[in-house]
């Protein structure tokens, strides 16, 4: 999880069934029961959602860290020059000549 | 009849900036990958996978490879690009970065790439693959 997302401490009370299955999973997937639990709740959410408000979500969260750090209103033109120089930046890096 | 709704197709890493970002020169990145996702083949390659961590949080990252699973199919191609291809596609023309995408996808016989990056089209004129921008393609899905 990262380490600058805000987190909330919550009880809640499972099925005995419920609760043995997770323990289960979390042992099989060298997880924590904390950290299996929230990614099933993140899952179960997003089941419910659409491809929209999936991707709504993200939007919000990156518009908001570009606005942060004051690159939101770059130009299309500048934000394509910035990618391709962290294009050839990763390719030099994972394909060293 | 076209293929694009039949056929893997790998989207560059501008499509999903620019979609996120709602940039308003590109309106149709958003339209294509929050509302189109559903009916396309989707072929990530590492290049891209590695370029996508560098512009995002994990936060961000893990919400994009969660919406792409609603992708038709998504496959993510942790295999590096071929060392002799991309050498071959350099000395065509291309930046060593487009190099790598083009060995990419021609290793993995990817026949269409969406893109808002111009470059291909000028810098590989033989590429073994269309470059489409996302228009173009939500056309296409008519």
């Amino acid at each position: 999880m990262n380490s600058t997302e805000q987190v909330v401490q919550v009880t809640v009370k499972l099925p005995k069934e419920i609760y043995d299955r997770v323990v289960h999973a979390a042992a099989g997937e060298q997880q924590s029961l904390e950290d299996l639990l929230s990614i099933l709740v993140a899952e179960g959410l997003d089941a419910h959602a659409s491809v929209r408000e999936l991707f709504e979500h993200v939007s919000a969260q990156y518009r908001a860290r570009l606005a942060g750090e004051g690159k939101l209103d770059q130009s299309a033109d500048t934000v394509l020059q910035e990618l391709r120089a962290v294009r050839e930046q990763i390719a030099g890096e994972l394909y060293p000549s | 009849m076209n293929s694009i709704r039949h056929e893997a197709v790998a989207l560059d890493t501008n499509i999903f900036v620019f979609a996120l970002r709602k940039e308003p020169v590109y309106p149709a990145c958003e339209i294509l990958l929050f509302d189109k996702l559903s009916e396309l083949h989707v072929y990530l390659p590492l290049q891209i996978f590695v370029e996508l961590q560098r512009n995002l949080t994990g936060a961000e990252m893990r919400g994009v490879v969660r919406a792409l699973r609603r992708a038709k199919t998504v496959t993510w191609d942790y295999a590096p690009a071929p060392a002799e291809r991309i050498v071959h596609w350099e000395q065509e023309g291309a930046k060593k970065g487009d190099a790598v995408i083009a060995a990419h996808l021609e290793a993995a016989k990817i026949r269409y790439l969406v893109s808002e990056n111009r470059h291909f089209l000028t810098e590989i004129p033989a590429s073994p693959f269309q470059v489409l921008r996302s228009e173009t393609v939500i056309e296409l899905l008519k």
